[in-house]
């Protein structure tokens, strides 16, 4: 009697030790999205004070999606992308430079949404499973990840390297935010973290 | 030769009665030998426990990451007696714990990068240690407090979310924790205790990634106890 005690309380204590071990709380998800990811980076030898000009598409975006079966279907347009757009034009013109046409552009202002969707299906063996030697059971696991980023390019000094400026922010799939509100915050802070970019 | 008789009698019934007095004891625990305090003994000669804590932290290293003290812990652990003297125990602890830290919208600039957002710092906190406790006062008083260490491993995972990004970073170490604390009975030799108790906990665990050099806390627990024997 006094071993089954034993055990039972051995066997207890060992089912706890494993539900506590796989117990890792994370944050609530819906807190999690609620502002986006701002990130930038510039060329160091980049001079933004010698540029004047800028060039930049006002009433579309480049859209890349890995699951589009169309890979002509690359831009996406309507109310929203215009605010996107305006809301750049506006940093730019804020910033002391002049939007003009492209041939005659020091800088050009590319903006693009990257979507990249993956399903990833594996199968595990489940022994016990109804059947002489048990079934392989499928499990899928998806991501949908989407993010905005903005692109200065120098047109003057094309050798000068791939970009002068690159903001990526994201992600735009979980955003709770279902018009583009949050986005035209992050491109505010985006240039707010970019002091450097002036004329 | 009747008196003779009579009293060797007298002697053998008083030998019987002992014995059978003895006996009757030892029913309880047949295996065991009497000890000096178990001799005074009421009821139960309880020679393990098992404990269910809450534990509260506060992290001592690295409070740039975390600084936040934890309610997020739970202690899981059994006693030995180790002799009859019924004041050394030893036995076994399992420790989780985690720590979280909300850092409000900021923006971290290294060299030409900057990012800004908001971020969630956690810190998962697991421990295996063996305990050896030493207790002041016999077991079947109502209050009996306590010293203990525990050596063993711990296991730390640092993560840090924001938005649906996320980095972590997991380490081993090496766990060394004195304790001090108390048992506290509803009755004498209760079969069911309080238990209370301060630790300190120091690991070897280290993260470059997170800035940790180790890890270390201190803690308070309080629990049910279940003695048993």
């Amino acid at each position: 009697m006094k071993i089954i005690r034993m055990k039972k309380g051995f066997v207890i204590v060992i089912v706890s030790v494993l539900f506590l071990w796989a117990c890792e709380p994370k944050p609530n998800g819906s807190d999690l999205v609620k502002k986006m990811v701002v990130s930038t980076d510039y060329n160091s030898s980049a001079n933004f004070t010698s540029y004047s000009t800028y060039t930049m598409v006002l009433d579309t975006i480049s859209y890349f999606d890995n699951s589009d079966p169309n890979p002509a279907d690359t831009s996406a347009i309507g109310s929203e992308i215009h605010d996107i757009t305006n809301k750049v034009k506006n940093k730019m013109d804020s910033a002391g430079y002049s939007l003009v046409n492209e041939k005659l552009a020091d800088l050009w202002v590319y903006i693009y949404v990257n979507q990249v969707y993956s399903a990833y299906q594996s199968y595990y063996y489940n022994p016990y499973s109804y059947g002489y030697y048990g079934s392989y059971y499928p499990t899928v696991s998806v991501t949908d990840l989407a993010d905005l980023y903005i692109y200065i390019v120098d047109l003057k000094h094309k050798t000068s390297g791939p970009y002068l400026w690159a903001c990526d922010i994201g992600d735009l799939v979980s955003s709770q935010d279902q018009t583009s509100a949050t986005i035209l915050q992050a491109i505010d802070q985006a240039f707010k973290q970019s002091p450097y970019i002036k004329k | 030769m009747k008196k003779i008789f009579l009293l060797a009698a007298v002697s053998v019934a008083f030998v019987v009665s002992l014995n059978a007095q003895y006996y009757y004891d030892r029913s309880k625990n047949p295996d065991k030998k009497t000890g000096k305090i178990s001799t005074a003994k009421t009821g139960r000669d309880f020679d393990r426990f098992y404990f269910l804590s809450w534990d509260n932290n506060a992290p001592l290293s690295n409070k740039d990451f975390i600084s936040q003290s934890s309610s997020l812990g739970t202690k899981l652990g059994f006693r030995k007696r180790l002799n009859d003297e019924d004041k050394l125990w030893v036995g076994a602890d399992f420790g989780w714990a985690v720590y979280k830290q909300y850092e409000p919208t900021n923006t971290y600039t290294y060299g030409t990068q900057s990012v800004t957002t908001d971020l969630y710092n956690y810190a998962y906190n697991y421990s295996l240690s063996g305990n050896l406790d030493y207790f002041f006062l016999p077991m079947e008083k109502i209050i009996t407090p306590y010293a203990g260490l525990g050596i063993g491993a711990a296991y730390d995972k640092f993560a840090q979310y924001y938005n649906v990004y996320g980095s972590n970073s997991t380490s081993w170490g090496f766990l060394v924790r004195p304790e001090g604390g108390v048992l506290i009975g509803f009755k004498e030799n209760s079969p069911w205790r309080i238990k209370a108790a301060f630790h300190y906990d120091f690991s070897s665990n280290t993260s470059t990634d997170f800035g940790y050099k180790n890890f270390s806390s201190m803690g308070f627990q309080i629990g049910l106890v279940k003695m048993a024997w």
